[in-house]
């Protein structure tokens, strides 16, 4: 565990930087120790992320701002595309769709998982089985998902429907509606994502120190008491962690609802990144394409940040 | 020891409800390996037929036998671990720094980072194949390995994981004359063993079942990874679902196995004693 | 520093044999990464999207006669389907990786041929072809007098039946659209559909609809590509039989497999099915024991005495206009399916798929096989009726399936939807 302390600061300092290194020398030499072993230990992934997501974005933002139809330069139209989503119908009757689908999702999986995780929290051998159970649909191929729910959602022969006919309950067309159309992803998606969350969810539980559990119980708390008063409070970066990935999950929701319905019946499905990687990749329209993309990443950001607002009380910070 | 007639209500609420919940969550898994094993005139019979007659092994023969299934798994293998490991120890630092360390312009780093994660691929597709073109990686394994790397998801798992620790054990540390490196490897480190086993499964299974950016970035025929050799049975008029099933049953066994040999760290007590209050 | 009050003892060794583990497989893996990637070489690409395992001979064997007798040498890659015209070949483009010759699908061939990605091909191409080949399936990939891509497959459009289900319930094969609907209506029960037509929002679903919307008197766009013609009663009726043949349940509102071959058609869930030619390859292959109780028929037609019409899709071989070897690439895709010998041409239809040539002397030179069942009905009886695919742009394509999907799933009256449709193409139009 050898560490090396820099003891000096590189003296000479110019121009723009001249401030912030000024900073870092001004500094006592724990909060310098915590700033160069801060940057090495973010800079990989910083260098990772910037290379690799964050210029390729660069270069779609670029592509936002002009005409490019896959053949010859692209031609600079400034704001053009953007203007164009206000204006475009189909934008917004996609995007109110995937808000539909996000606020039923989000909640479905949060508190679906979170009883699985505290259902499983227990270290025991049924345990172990019934978490690898719990875990088989983030593991299977989404064709194979796909097929054998379409098959089930049949609305004529589908196991689903006999299922429910058998113990008197009505039926539905599930996928074969524009009504049940979106229900019928949302349960496939919920069905596909819940192991996953629940993972995160059972590591958070892990967790929290088994004596703040203990000493409640002594207290006399009851297990809903528990739950409410020490595990939930105690989560709060977890869930925190779920609820971002979940809503950036669920408004880029795109291939787990294409290989059920493909958008359809007449549009009920159809989710603002189809529409993206329709006007992209079907219509080589990648200026509008990559201003809708934009768009949303926007929204996405603004929805976290708000995220990040309500749960900051929740940063433990002993 | 003799349960009262409530905890066993108890225990047998509890079972009622994992049954039901394993029923629904296994149910296609069931379906699945049970059309690997049938002729593809059974897979989509009504009503269904759960254990074949005609019950074979040759589905996966086939896919053996028609593809080399056996060096796509070997690819996936390579990259799905490569990427893990590295992954894994680069994420930690970062999440730990972010959540431990003071320096300037951590706050904006952080956003910047979780921002990356609020693009669709599709949008960097054709920016990130350019990139990876002019680095002249196509058709190589660094194409696959590299910028499957970084990656937000594990950072800010890591990073609200590391924000819940305890400043008493950190403190400990630094007073037994430990370095902050020293404190992330011998005292976050650990305890962020839960976390790191989910991480592993959830890297190893991202990019085993990675599919359009291999598709793209490595094309030639011996670079192809698990999915893309399962899509290979889906055809211009309908689909070899045997094969397909079949494939499907054999992609899916490592990351189920490296599910339930690694859960036991994911569910694991890290011991805090002396924290009271 | 001591920290092992923080982990049992037991968990930390097995914990470093998992890392152990991970090291080597990481070792490994860096070994395998650092070995020097194959040099590229100048070879003339040749993509297609992936096709059955026992179509590759085909492949394999034009590609080794190629290569040797041929410096230039060819190198075959397959791509999933789903995704070969989508993200394959878009990003091949873009990144300047395309490929010199590859399969191209009428609903793309358009945009390729108009964005100056395609290589006209017509002063490579013997005469001896020219002659050879239906004018209709020339037309069909000509703009502007180039011929862009070489056309080698033929799959006309049917309407299959299960014999036995027709004649339980005593029934003739439909010969008008009202007949059909009594049909479909009839053959449905809890157990079955009484027909399967495409559900998806998608390009087959156009493709299978155009013969309805051309028998009944309709059209997409007016001759000179100016204006939309889909404003007419005629297409309202063509639109209004799907709708029905939805709304009132006698159609399956969704597929299971895929559309173009649906699995409960074989396996008794369904008792007709709008589907192509290939649909008898795939049943023999995969449900040997339902062919003696599969029949086809030309789709009907609205009223009695109506012209029949179908239409066959099928791709096409295009070279890129960008590529190094235009001469070669352009010899190695006419050659395909083009040389002076049919024999080719004629495997591809009759030994590797359930296709049927353009070029004329393959059914002439193959008399035999084309009077079994069903070749004999798609060579003799339907295939005479059949226009090829219309290629439209992307923006009409999806005006038609969304006409289609309105009146299906969203009750809008067919006369609605065609309004609704004719705005949209000549608003696209507008714009071209």
């Amino acid at each position: 565990m050898a560490t090396t302390k820099p003891t000096t600061v590189e003296a000479p300092v110019r121009g723009g930087v001249r401030g912030w290194l000024g900073r870092l020398s001004g500094m006592d030499r724990d909060r310098l120790e915590q700033a160069v072993v801060g940057y090495a230990f973010v800079l990989p992934d910083l260098i990772g992320l910037l290379v690799f997501i964050v210029g390729p974005m660069f270069m779609a933002l670029i592509i936002s701002l002009s005409d490019w139809k896959l053949v010859g330069e692209p031609q600079f139209v400034g704001l053009r595309n953007y203007e164009t989503i206000f204006k475009d119908p189909k934008f917004g009757a996609a995007l109110g769709r995937t808000i539909l689908y996000t606020i039923s999702f989000v909640p479905a999986v949060y508190t679906l998982s979170l009883g699985m995780a505290v259902l499983l929290t227990r270290r025991s051998r049924s345990n172990n089985f019934f978490r690898t159970v719990y875990f088989m649909p983030v593991a299977m191929s989404l064709v194979v998902a796909g097929v054998i729910w379409r098959f089930m959602f049949d609305p004529g022969n589908g196991l689903i429907n006999e299922l429910l006919a058998a113990v008197g309950l009505p039926t539905s067309q599930w996928i074969g509606s524009v009504q049940s159309a979106m229900l019928s992803v949302i349960i496939v998606s919920v069905w596909k994502s819940a192991g996953y969350f629940m993972i995160i969810l059972l590591a958070g539980i892990q967790d929290i120190p088994g004596d703040y559990i203990e000493a409640a119980q002594i207290d006399g708390a009851n297990r809903r008491q528990v739950f409410w008063h020490i595990i939930l409070p105690l989560l709060k970066p977890t869930s925190f962690f779920v609820l971002v990935i979940l809503t950036i999950n669920a408004l880029q929701a795109f291939d787990q609802i294409y290989v059920m319905t493909r958008g359809g019946p007449a549009y009920a499905t159809y989710t603002l990144l189809m529409y993206t990687y329709e006007k992209a990749f079907r219509e080589w329209n990648f200026g509008y394409a990559a201003a809708m993309s934009v768009a949303l990443f926007a929204m996405i950001f603004v929805l976290t940040l708000i995220q990040v607002r309500y749960f900051r009380s929740g940063e433990v910070k002993a | 020891m003799h349960k009262t007639p409530r905890q066993i209500l108890g225990i047998s609420v509890w079972y009622l409800i994992a049954i039901v919940l394993a029923i629904v969550f296994a149910g296609p898994f069931v379906w699945m390996v049970s059309s690997s094993l049938k002729p593809a005139n059974e897979i989509f019979a009504n009503p269904p037929i759960l254990i074949s007659p005609n019950f074979s092994m040759k589905n996966f023969e086939e896919v053996f036998r028609q593809a080399p299934f056996e060096r796509y798994m070997f690819n996936s293998f390579l990259v799905a671990s490569t990427v893990t490991v590295v992954a894994l120890i680069l994420h930690a630092m970062a999440g730990y720094a972010l959540a431990r360390l003071e320096f300037p312009g951590r706050r904006l780093i952080f956003i910047g980072i979780i921002s990356t994660l609020m693009i669709p691929f599709y949008t960097i597709l054709i920016p990130l194949a350019l990139l990876v073109k002019q680095l002249g990686w196509l058709n190589t394994y660094w194409a696959l390995i590299i910028p499957a790397i970084p990656h937000a998801f594990g950072i800010f798992w890591l990073r609200q994981f590391f924000l819940g620790i305890p400043q008493d054990l950190e403190d400990a540390a630094r007073i037994d004359g430990a370095s902050r490196v020293g404190v992330f490897y011998h005292v976050a480190l650990p305890l962020a063993r839960p976390v790191m086993a989910a991480l592993a499964v959830f890297f190893f299974l991202a990019n085993w079942d990675s599919f359009l950016w291999p598709l793209v970035a490595a094309n030639r025929a011996d670079m192809r990874m698990v999915q893309v050799g399962i899509q290979s049975f889906t055809g211009e008029h309908g689909n070899a679902w045997e094969q397909i099933m079949a494939a499907s049953v054999i992609a899916i066994i490592p990351t189920l196995l490296l599910f339930f040999s690694l859960q036991r760290f994911i569910v694991e007590s890290v011991k805090m004693t002396g924290l009271k209050g | 520093m001591p920290v092992d009050v923080y982990q049992t003892p037991m968990e930390e060794s097995k914990m470093k044999q998992y890392w152990r583990l991970i090291t080597v497989a990481l070792l490994v893996a860096l070994l395998a990464a650092a070995l020097p990637s194959a040099v590229a070489q100048d070879v003339l690409k040749f993509w297609t999207f992936e096709y059955a395992e026992d179509v590759d001979p085909f492949f394999e064997e034009y590609i080794a006669e190629w290569n040797a007798t041929h410096e230039l040498q060819v190198e075959r890659q397959e791509f999933p389907w789903a995704q070969y015209t989508g993200e394959i070949l878009t990003t091949g483009i873009a990144t300047g990786e395309a490929p010199d010759v590859f399969f191209i699908s009428p609903g793309d061939w358009r945009r390729y041929a108009e964005s100056g990605l395609a290589l006209p091909l017509e002063d490579y191409m013997p005469q001896y072809l020219l002659d050879d080949l239906l004018p209709a399936s020339v037309e069909a990939v000509t703009l502007n007098g180039h011929i862009y891509s070489v056309p080698f497959e033929m799959e006309p459009v049917a309407l299959w039946y299960n014999k036995a289900m027709l004649a339980e319930a005593g029934l003739e094969v439909p010969k008008t659209w009202d007949e059909l609907v009594a049909a479909a209506k009839q053959l449905t029960t809890p157990e079955r559909y009484g027909i399967l037509i495409p559900t998806n929002p998608d390009y087959y679903e156009n493709f299978v609809f155009y013969p309805f919307l051309w028998m009944a008197g309709g059209e997409v766009v007016n001759e000179d590509f100016t204006a939309a013609a889909v404003n007419t009663p005629e297409a309202a009726r063509a639109l209004d039989l799907w709708g029905t043949l939805i709304r009132e349940g006698y159609a399956a509102p969704t597929s299971t497999g895929s559309d173009p071959v649906d699995e409960r058609f074989p396996t008794g869930q369904a008792a007709m099915f709008v589907s192509g030619y290939w649909v008898y390859g795939w049943i023999n292959s995969n449900y040997p024991e339902f062919v003696a109780d599969l029949g086809v028929a030309p789709i009907p037609a609205p009223d009695e005495g109506d012209e029949l019409k179908t239409v066959y899709g099928g791709w096409t071989v295009m070279v890129y206009a960008g590529t190094q070897h235009p001469a070669e690439a352009a010899e190695f895709a006419i050659n395909m399916f083009g040389a002076e010998d049919n024999s080719r041409a004629a495997a591809w239809g009759i030994q590797y798929n359930t296709k049927l040539s353009p070029r004329q002397s393959v059914v002439a030179d193959n008399a035999e096989f084309y009077e079994n069942f069903p070749h004999n009905v798609f060579a003799n009886e339907i295939f005479p009726t059949a226009r090829p695919e219309p290629s439209y742009p992307p923006e009409i394509a999806q005006s038609v399936w969304e006409a289609l999907q309105d009146v299906m799933f969203n009750n809008v009256s067919p006369e609605d939807a065609v309004a609704a449709w004719a705005e949209k193409i000549d608003a696209y139009l507008a714009t071209r």
